[in-house]
């Protein structure tokens, strides 16, 4: 099978076809113009006997009509024997022969063209002219053959040169058919490699013929555009658009080849992460297009500030990176102050003058790490402690406090989380007392870490109000929360919904248009959703944000004081503000059954809220007893363990059921 | 058709296939032609030759314009073989030499009957070479003289 196959693919080359061609056209023109040239050259030779046949036959006839018959006869004979006359006849008048010399095989029938009766012999019949001829006639026959013999002869030498045209043109067909495919099979060659994806073999194909030279060179401009275009392809892979500079990948890949020459030949080299202090609060208030010719400015600064052998990325966001080779624990803080103090420099952008601060973490190989994730995350980590503490940059230090450690470390993997979807909400029910029926719910945020597991509220919600997480870790809560009060309701379950809002979650322009969007874009009804702010809270947010709480009764999203009694606000903002509900701290609900002054303030808590027209939630509510009192004491709502815990909003709906039932 | 009479037919066939031919049969006359109303004379073998050569012949005061026959090529080879005594190339060769030569016209050459006929007639003293039947069928010709007698396979 594949003997015929190899055949067949050799037919379809290109040498094969030209070859084939070639021959074809040549079985058509040979024959035409052998044959045509050895038919003329055969009528000449048959011409050259006739010709030759009647002018030695007239001469003869006017001899023998001159000369006497005993001289006629030695004539004759002479011609006999000179070869080309096979015979001589004179007959008289009456057809009587009178004179003979050679041997007449046949009859005489006379020929008047080259082999006309196809006997070998040309007879030829002339009168004898002159004097003497009295009616004789010289009767002749001439020898074919010595023609023939010449024809035969021409037609073998004719087809000879033939055959050799033929096998010279298939020879030199295959030569100059197999020099113009070898710059085809380049080509062919050229062309799978860059189908392969080899495109830096330089396409070097030389040809005497124009159209070939033409697709080589229009292939290899193909292949540098492909060059070109993965370069860019590359560039683009491995560079931030926005800045130009290396992008997290590459800074990686750079950062693992430090690691690995630097265990070929052991040399110190530093990491730094920079993060920009004012950069969200900038591009919120601003625009996107302001924040964007600022990361550009802080590019070119940073780079400025570096030698060449460093390298410059940008991580995302408002972060970057260094890698600085070469540089120890005694160099870095200096190029660290350096950096802080290059960005400290307020950014003219678009007429504007913005101020701009950067926190820088340094960690420094190999004190600090052996890896690249362990240097980029302990950089990180000392970038969250330079911008916790205000003091521009930080050097990695193992040897702080390790919650601390964990601290900052949560933190760094808590924006991470924010934006993986790692946080849940879970609620937890709240008690009517009056009706003795569920009437709501508290949003209360959660986070599964993938490593960690469970992490409480309290070891990573005050780190997010530290670093500006909180906002987005609010809105992603409130937007789940509002979500799943919905999907209740359209159960057949009209709870009411409170969401812990930060005061932090409140700072920054925009903050209350993305709450109030969120709000609105739920669609529940007013008065359904209730946002807690804690008493300590309230003393954090400045005044002029405080008066723009009222934008919240405006979408029928009254505010609850959370731990109400545990800090030190003025009664003053139960007044201002459009406040529905306190909520008594835990501490006081849970010590109250042993403590006669802790059921005071409840009572007298209950006592304030009822005067002022707002309801009281107790907070803490663990056991039957805890229970009654709280009822006793005016309370209207109760929440805690024993009235339910918090519960994925899943597990919500069927504990319901099983409660009604 | 009786069967006596079938045999009949069969037998005068047989007869007629088996018969020798007699020697008259089969024979053409090579003839001399020329309008019915010139008087061209007869002429010799050398008179005829030098005429068809190109060569001026002028016999009995009549100027002899000898014209081609080019429409039998039969006829043609027993001109050359029996008056001419060459092939054809070499006639055409010694024509045109002595047209260059001897600086006269070319012999007008003719491919139809009707035309040479045609010429015959409108040329005084114009001659040509025919069969003898030919001349007897084309009016307003003659025949001069014979110039050949002969069987002709």
């Amino acid at each position: 099978m594949a003997r015929p196959r190899r055949v067949a693919t050799v037919l379809r080359g290109f040498t094969a076809r030209l070859l084939l061609g070639v021959l074809a056209i040549h079985a058509v023109l040979l024959p035409l113009l052998f044959g045509g040239v050895l038919y003329l050259v055969e009528r000449t030779y048959q011409d050259q006997f006739v010709d030759h046949v009647r002018s030695d036959a007239h001469l003869l006839a006017v001899l023998a009509g001159q000369v006497e018959r005993r001289w006629l006869q030695g004539v004759m004979e002479e011609l006999v024997l000179s070869g080309h006359v096979l015979f001589v006849r004179l007959v008289d008048a009456s057809g009587r022969v009178v004179a003979a010399a050679g041997e007449q095989d046949g009859p005489f029938r006379e020929d008047f063209f080259f082999g006309q009766h196809g006997d070998g012999v040309y007879h030829i019949e002339l009168p004898l002219l002159g004097g003497e001829a009295g009616g004789r006639r010289l009767r002749l026959g001439y020898d074919e053959a010595p023609a023939r013999a010449q024809i035969a002869r021409a037609w073998r030498r004719g087809l000879g040169l033939a055959a050799a045209y033929v096998f010279l043109t298939v020879v030199l067909v295959a030569f100059w058919g197999r020099r113009m495919s070898r710059p085809l099979l380049r080509l062919r060659q050229a062309s799978r490699s860059i189908a392969r994806g080899r495109f830096d073999e330089s396409l070097d194909v030389e040809s005497s013929l124009a159209e070939i030279r033409s697709l080589a060179e229009d292939l290899d401009h193909m292949r540098r555009e492909l060059v070109s275009q993965a370069r860019h392809l590359e560039h683009l892979a491995m560079h931030d658009p926005l800045t130009g500079l290396p992008n997290r990948a590459l800074f990686r890949d750079r950062l693992r080849q430090a690691l690995q020459a630097s265990r070929r030949r052991p040399a110190p080299f530093a990491v730094f992460i920079i993060d920009l202090d004012r950069f969200k609060e900038i591009n919120d208030t601003l625009g996107h297009n302001t924040g964007d010719r600022l990361l550009q400015q802080v590019a070119s600064r940073l780079a400025a500030q570096v030698r060449d052998a460093d390298t410059v990325a940008r991580l995302g966001g408002d972060e970057f990176a260094l890698l600085l080779p070469s540089l120890g624990r005694e160099h870095a803080p200096a190029v660290a102050r350096k950096i802080v103090d290059a960005l400290a420099v307020p950014c003219r952008v678009e007429g504007r003058v913005l101020e701009v601060g950067a926190s820088v973490g340094v960690a420094l190989h190999p004190e600090h790490g052996a890896s690249a994730s362990d240097l980029m995350r302990r950089a990180d980590v000392a970038m969250y402690a330079a911008k916790r503490d205000g003091c521009g940059f930080a050097l990695y230090d193992p040897d702080l406090d390790r919650h601390s450690l964990q601290q900052l470390t949560l933190t760094s993997e808590l924006r991470r989380a924010i934006e993986r979807g790692e946080l849940v909400v879970h609620y937890q029910p709240q008690l009517d007392l009056a009706r003795g029926r569920i009437s709501g719910v508290e949003a209360l945020v959660r986070w599964q870490h993938p490593e960690h597991g469970p992490i409480p509220p309290d070891d990573f919600i005050p780190a997010a109000e530290q670093t500006g997480l909180i906002a987005p870790l609010t809105e992603a809560v409130l937007a789940a929360a509002v979500r799943d009060c919905r999907a209740w309701r359209e159960a057949g379950h009209p709870l009411r919904l409170a969401v812990n809002l930060s005061a932090y979650s409140l700072r920054g322009d925009g903050a209350f248009e993305r709450l109030g969007a969120i709000i609105r874009a739920g669609g529940l009804p007013r008065g359904t959703l209730v946002l807690e702010l804690t008493e300590s809270a309230l003393l954090g947010i400045p005044l002029r944000v405080m008066e723009k709480l009222a934008f919240f009764e405006h979408l029928g999203v009254p505010i609850s004081i959370d731990d109400f009694g545990s800090g030190y606000s003025p009664l003053m903002y139960l007044k201002r503000l459009p406040v529905c509900e306190l909520k008594i701290g835990k501490s006081f609900v849970m010590e109250m059954a042993r403590d006669d002054s802790d059921a005071a303030i409840v009572r007298g808590v209950a006592g304030l809220a009822h005067t002022l027209g707002l309801t009281v939630v107790a907070e803490g509510v663990e056991d039957a007893r805890t229970l009654e009192m709280v009822r006793a004491l005016g309370c209207d709502t109760a929440q805690g363990y024993h009235v339910g815990r918090p519960m994925p909003a899943g597990e919500l709906l069927s504990w319901l059921r099983d409660r009604a039932g | 058709m009786t069967v006596r009479r079938l045999v009949l037919v069969l037998c005068c066939l047989l007869a007629t296939a088996l018969l020798p031919a007699s020697p008259q049969q089969g024979e053409r006359r090579l003839v001399l032609a020329a309008g019915a109303t010139t008087t061209v004379p007869p002429l010799t073998l050398g008179e005829l030759r030098r005429a068809y050569l190109g060569m001026p012949v002028e016999k009995d005061g009549v100027r002899i314009v000898p014209l081609l026959n080019a429409g039998d090529p039969v006829l043609y080879q027993v001109f050359l073989q029996k008056i001419m005594f060459m092939s054809a190339p070499a006639y055409e060769r010694r024509r045109l030499s002595g047209t260059l030569q001897g600086g006269g016209q070319r012999l007008r050459e003719y491919e139809t009957p009707g035309g040479l006929a045609a010429a015959l007639l409108a040329t005084p003293g114009a001659v040509t070479y025919m069969w003898a039947e030919t001349v007897q069928a084309t009016p307003g010709l003659r025949e001069v003289q014979t110039l050949w007698r002969g069987r002709v396979e």
